[in-house]
């Protein structure tokens, strides 16, 4: 058990997204800590924070209960950024993204299109020293 | 222990990322089926009331009511984190649980009373055969324009999903829609609250007659009327049928004639009036190929529509034609704001006399054996030759009532010479015959005509009205404005009876006493005979004002307001949307048909449903590494 916890901890550090800003908005994301144990932990990865904004969409459906977005790093969804409050749906989060070359794109989805998304946008390519 | 769960419902949550690929289908999940946090438990008929709330301490979960008399069906808030399943199952394993279930979501049904709905394919598409005689209380309709083809159709669900769109929205008031057309009859019972009001006394009812540059924009045709309601019939007010919009804001631009004829500067000013006044949606189900590819006038008058944030809808045309072709105008224009639509049959097949066209026509939408209001009661009265007439001669002959064979069949006619076919009229004459009719004050009134006979290049048949009961070919006619010569010609018709016309006789009802004289003259030059004519056909059309009527019609003109109904449906829905987005939707959310595949630039029919729920992809994405 404690292994698991230590392997997700790890994962978190290598890519953490979490909602924030825009007008909306959920709760923000908890303090992670190692957890001890007798294993020692592998070399991490070196990440970096990575911003990510977006223009807000301006379906309705998208910026209620059930919309927002999900961001994809290098195609596949890594997480979502749902509405939380307010008038609009979050439109920027942070990733934590470990070296190399990656490319993000971003889809909006709502609670009318059945599990579907938009199109993705056109993609970025960030580059993590 | 409250920090170390939250912890590991943090880790569970972003192991996800870890993973693997998180599935589209979470995203976007329709909204629960049931409520969220909550659970029915029925407990067992020996549990006592101490047991039941024991049970419920025992999983954490909260008393919210007691649902009937026994107490024994509980409705309950499930302790926190735990998901509706989780606690289902949870609280169906426990020996003193009788069953527990989901608190279910429930809506009431979007389906409207109005008594027309269920010949109403495009809502919703049972396969019903669309019949001429309406449901009742409706009575009949004024018009019926039966289409054979696929009607029935062999299957259903071929429609505009309105019926699903309906539960997410009725109300499109956000969006003032212009129907810029015939007029439109704005007292109608299924129209009335659904009207746009200017607010401006200097335009006191809905919208604008730029044919007579006056305030009232009344239909005198019923084509404007039909489109409008197609749009914005009010819904589920138990009277006629139901738009697309249940609510709405219609404006009223008249631009067509009684006949449904109009010209570039007259709809231009219509378009301008319509942008101007906060239209964001255009219905143009008109147009023609006479101004392809010159007419810059109207094309820039969609072009600054667009840019005052209207999508402007039109219809393809109704000649059965491709429009990449054989352009069509405003079609043809494929501005970036502009809509063009063809009509689809009941099994949504391309309804046989649509225009098409791969690159110029974007959708199609449902456009054969359409039920909408109309602009008051027709009724044609039949010319039968037999009294009332009136003549007179320069030169001893003139006209006479008599028959003559049309197709074997003998005909009343009125005759010059009286012995036609057989001798010729007399030269230098001027032969005149009248009727005068007392039609009351209707809405309107057209004149047909159909004729044969030879009438010599140098010599006129003329046919006129004038108001009152005077003759309408008098010296200084032309001076008057209800004394009009609508028709002036010679030729030769080959033996045959030929319809002329039809012409617009409106303002032949401006007299005080109803009356209007109709009449033909024949005017020869000196020396001047030929066979002379037969006139088989005198009819006149009158359309008088009634708030109750329907019609049954064909056309890419009621294929357009479907479209434009839709475009409304969605600005109204999302109010932030640009003209660009509202295109988009209506486009790309539209249904793939399989008859529209190379007939039109999308291959897809229109639908509510899908235009509601696509969704642009997001754009302005930035990475910044920190």
């Amino acid at each position: 058990m404690r292994t698991r916890i230590l392997k997700a901890a790890l994962a978190i550090a290598m890519l953490g997204i979490a909602g924030c800003g825009g007008g909306g908005g959920g709760a923000p994301a908890p303090t992670i800590e190692a957890a001890p144990g007798p294993t020692p932990a592998p070399t991490p990865t070196p990440t970096r924070t990575v911003g990510l904004t977006w223009a807000p969409n301006r379906e309705t459906a998208v910026n209620q209960p059930g919309g927002g977005y999900v961001v994809f790093v290098d195609g596949v969804a890594a997480a979502t950024v749902p509405f939380g409050t307010g008038p609009l749906a979050p439109a920027e989060t942070t990733a934590q993204l470990a070296s190399g070359t990656h490319t993000v794109t971003v889809a909006a989805f709502s609670n009318l299109n059945g599990g579907t998304t938009s199109a993705q946008s056109a993609p970025v390519t960030v580059t993590v020293p | 222990m409250g920090r170390r769960i939250m912890m590991l419902l943090a880790l569970a949550a972003l192991l996800t990322v870890m993973v693997g690929p998180v599935a589209a289908a979470e995203f976007g999940a329709k909204e629960p089926a049931y409520v969220p946090g909550e659970v029915l438990v029925q407990f067992k008929a020996q549990t006592t009331r101490a047991t039941r709330a024991a049970a419920l301490r025992d999983h954490g979960g909260t008393r919210l009511a007691t649902l009937n008399a026994k107490g024994r069906l509980v409705r309950v808030k499930v302790k926190a984190g735990q998901s509706v399943e989780d606690a289902v199952a949870a609280y169906s394993a426990d020996p003193r649980v009788e069953h527990a279930q989901p608190n279910y979501r429930y809506r009431a049904r979007a389906v409207p009373n109005d008594p027309l709905v269920p010949q109403l394919w495009a809502i919703q598409n049972t396969a019903q055969q669309i019949v001429t005689t309406p449901p009742a209380p409706i009575t009949r309709y004024e018009r019926t324009d039966p289409y054979a083809p696929n009607n029935p159709p062999a299957g259903g669900g071929a429609d505009l999903a309105l019926a699903r769109a309906w539960d997410e929205v009725t109300d499109c008031r956000a969006a003032i829609v212009a129907v810029v057309d015939s007029g439109v009859n704005f007292q109608h019972e299924d129209l009335a609250a659904n009207m746009w009001a200017s607010g401006d006394p200097a335009i006191p009812n809905p919208g604008w007659d730029f044919v007579d540059n006056d305030p009232d924009p009344t239909d005198q045709n019923g084509h404007g009327s039909h489109v409008a309601a197609i749009i914005g019939a009010v819904g589920n007010n138990g009277l006629g049928g139901a738009g697309v919009c249940w609510q709405a804001r219609l404006m009223a631009v008249r631009v067509l004639d009684v006949l449904g004829v109009g010209d570039t500067a007259t709809i231009i000013a219509g378009i301008n009036f319509a942008a101007a006044h906060g239209a964001k949606v255009i219905n143009l189900s008109l147009g023609g190929p006479a101004g392809q590819p010159t007419d810059l006038a109207f094309r820039q008058a969609i072009a600054d529509a667009g840019a005052a944030g209207a999508v402007v809808v039109a219809a393809a045309g109704n000649e059965g034609t491709d429009n990449d072709v054989s352009p069509d105008v405003p079609c043809s224009f494929t501005l970036p704001n502009l809509i063009c639509v063809a009509a689809l049959d009941q099994g949504y097949a391309l309804a046989t006399f649509s225009n098409f066209g791969a690159t110029t026509v974007t959708v199609g939408a449902p456009g054969t054996n359409i039920a909408s209001a109309w602009a008051g009661q027709q009724a044609v009265v039949v010319e039968g030759f037999t009294t009332g007439w009136f003549g007179s001669s320069t030169t001893g002959g003139g006209w006479a009532l008599g028959v003559v064979g049309v197709g074997g069949v003998p005909t009343p006619a009125l005759l010059n010479p009286p012995t036609f076919p057989v001798g010729l009229y007399n030269s230098g004459t001027d032969d005149r015959a009248f009727k005068t009719l007392a039609l009351g004050t209707p809405l309107a009134v057209r004149l047909d005509v159909a004729l044969g006979g030879v009438v010599a290049p140098s010599d006129r048949l003329n046919i006129a009205f004038r108001a009152g009961a005077f003759d309408p070919f008098a010296a200084g006619c032309a001076a008057v404005s209800n004394c009009t010569v609508v028709f002036s010609d010679f030729g030769d018709t080959g033996g045959l009876a030929v319809p002329i016309g039809p012409f617009d006789m409106t303002r032949c009802m401006t007299d005080v006493s109803g009356q209007c004289t109709l009449g033909m003259q024949l005017v020869s030059a000196p020396g001047s005979r030929a066979q002379g004519v037969a006139v088989v056909r005198f009819d006149t059309r009158v359309l008088s004002a009634d708030p109750r009527v329907y019609a049954l019609v064909n056309g890419t003109s009621q294929a357009t307001p479907y479209v434009a109904g839709i475009a409304a449906m969605v600005r109204a829905f999302n109010p932030q949307y640009t003209v660009a987005d509202v295109v988009a939707a209506v486009t790309a959310g539209g249904r793939p048909v399989p008859a529209l595949a190379g007939k039109t630039v999308t291959g897809r029919a229109a639908d509510a449903m899908g235009a509601l729920s696509f969704i642009n992809a997001p754009t302005g994405l930035t990475a910044t590494v920190r």
